[in-house]
């Protein structure tokens, strides 16, 4: 693998991150959307946070899949307790920490 | 108000997204590390990218040594939603000059823009906005430095543990949309079903881009009709009403 290569992703994400705030900073007004795509826009963060979970979360802790299941079921039941963004994630790293500790 | 006392505001209202941006940059940070990311070229991807999703997104990709064209196509669809802030914002401050508008671009995050977005008219200027991103940019880059430097302490068990902190930070911001939203459960509830399937098949970062493009494309068509109680945009605002509901609060009190 190129050495460089992490440093390639860094620079090929900035451009296109950077060009998608800036590009309707300087143009605004020629901006118009249908309905639909509106709806896939609005659609695809939820869609891409959970592809980019499952199944990534069971394997996050190497070589040990059983850490992964605590973890996700823990935030689950967590976020439907309604607790706050920051609650969840500390409720999972602590699962996954006993199910570390303790398998 | 003068620009100093509205750059001022800007950093009051900015604390909460600081404290968030610290604690998630350490994780991100971690997660990179473990990927096999430098030091340096962990920092400066939060210097540069400036996106929680991208930088995961990006971590899970090049940790199987994903195509750049991947990668780049994966941003695209994963940060578009930055090309609507944006225009929400700079719509707003319609004075400002081309060299500004380059660079205060890079700022646009979702915090912020829901606070700026709905914030009092009079606020509206670029001392405000400026006030609003600064520190939660320089906490995002702290994130990441103490990630950095705390892996080195940490011992290797909750390092490990500490891998789970973004997926369970996505856990904590899909579930509440879907527990309001039944449609949005069916769809993203496929999504996760799709995506296991197809990552048996497929290296992950080409299942995860079908499934984004294939459950947005087919989803969006399933939500017409549906009442999902308003587009993103809405919702934000109305987490941002809330919070600036919260401030005026704050700030009444303080009277």
């Amino acid at each position: 693998m190129d050495s460089r290569y992490f440093l390639y992703v860094i620079v090929v994400s900035f451009a296109v991150s950077y060009a998608i705030r800036v590009i309707p900073a300087l143009f605004i007004s020629k901006l118009a959307l249908s309905k639909y795509w509106q709806r896939v826009l609005d659609l695809v963060p939820y869609v891409a946070l959970t592809a980019l979970v499952f199944p990534g979360i069971f394997y996050c802790v190497e070589n040990n899949q059983y850490a992964g299941y605590i973890g996700a079921i823990a935030a689950i039941i967590a976020a439907l307790c309604r607790l706050s963004l920051s609650l969840v994630v500390l409720v999972a790293v602590l699962a996954v920490y006993g199910a570390v500790v303790s398998l | 108000m003068t620009n100093k006392e509205l750059f001022l505001l800007g950093v009051k209202h900015s604390i909460p997204i600081c404290l968030g941006y610290l604690s998630v940059g350490t994780a991100y940070a971690v997660m990179a590390l473990q990927a096999g990311y430098t030091s340096f070229e962990t920092i400066i991807m939060s210097v540069l990218c400036y996106s929680g999703s991208g930088q995961f997104f990006n971590v899970t990709m090049s940790r199987e040594h994903a195509g750049l064209f991947a990668i780049g196509l994966g941003i695209l669809l994963l940060n578009f939603r930055y090309f609507i802030m944006s225009a929400c914002v700079f719509v707003r401050l319609k004075t400002l000059s081309t060299p500004l508008r380059f660079i205060f671009a890079h700022f646009i995050t979702d915090e912020p823009f829901a606070i700026f977005s709905t914030a009092r008219q009079e606020y509206l200027r670029l001392s405000y906005f400026f006030g609003l991103v600064i520190f939660s940019w320089f906490s995002w880059i702290m994130g990441a430095v103490i990630g950095v430097v705390a892996s080195d302490y940490l011992p290797d068990s909750l390092i490990a543990a500490m891998n789970v902190a973004l997926y369970a930070l996505f856990i904590a911001i899909v579930v509440p949309a879907c527990m309001k939203n039944s449609m949005l459960l069916v769809i993203v509830t496929v999504a996760a079903v799709l995506n296991i399937v197809l990552s048996r098949f497929f290296d992950a970062c080409t299942a995860i881009l079908i499934s984004i493009v294939v459950c947005s494309l087919i989803g969006a068509h399933f939500l017409e009709g549906h009442d999902i109680g308003g587009s993103k945009e809405d919702k934000l605002e109305e987490e941002a009403l809330k919070m600036q509901r919260k401030h005026h609060d704050a700030e009444n009190e303080e009277r």
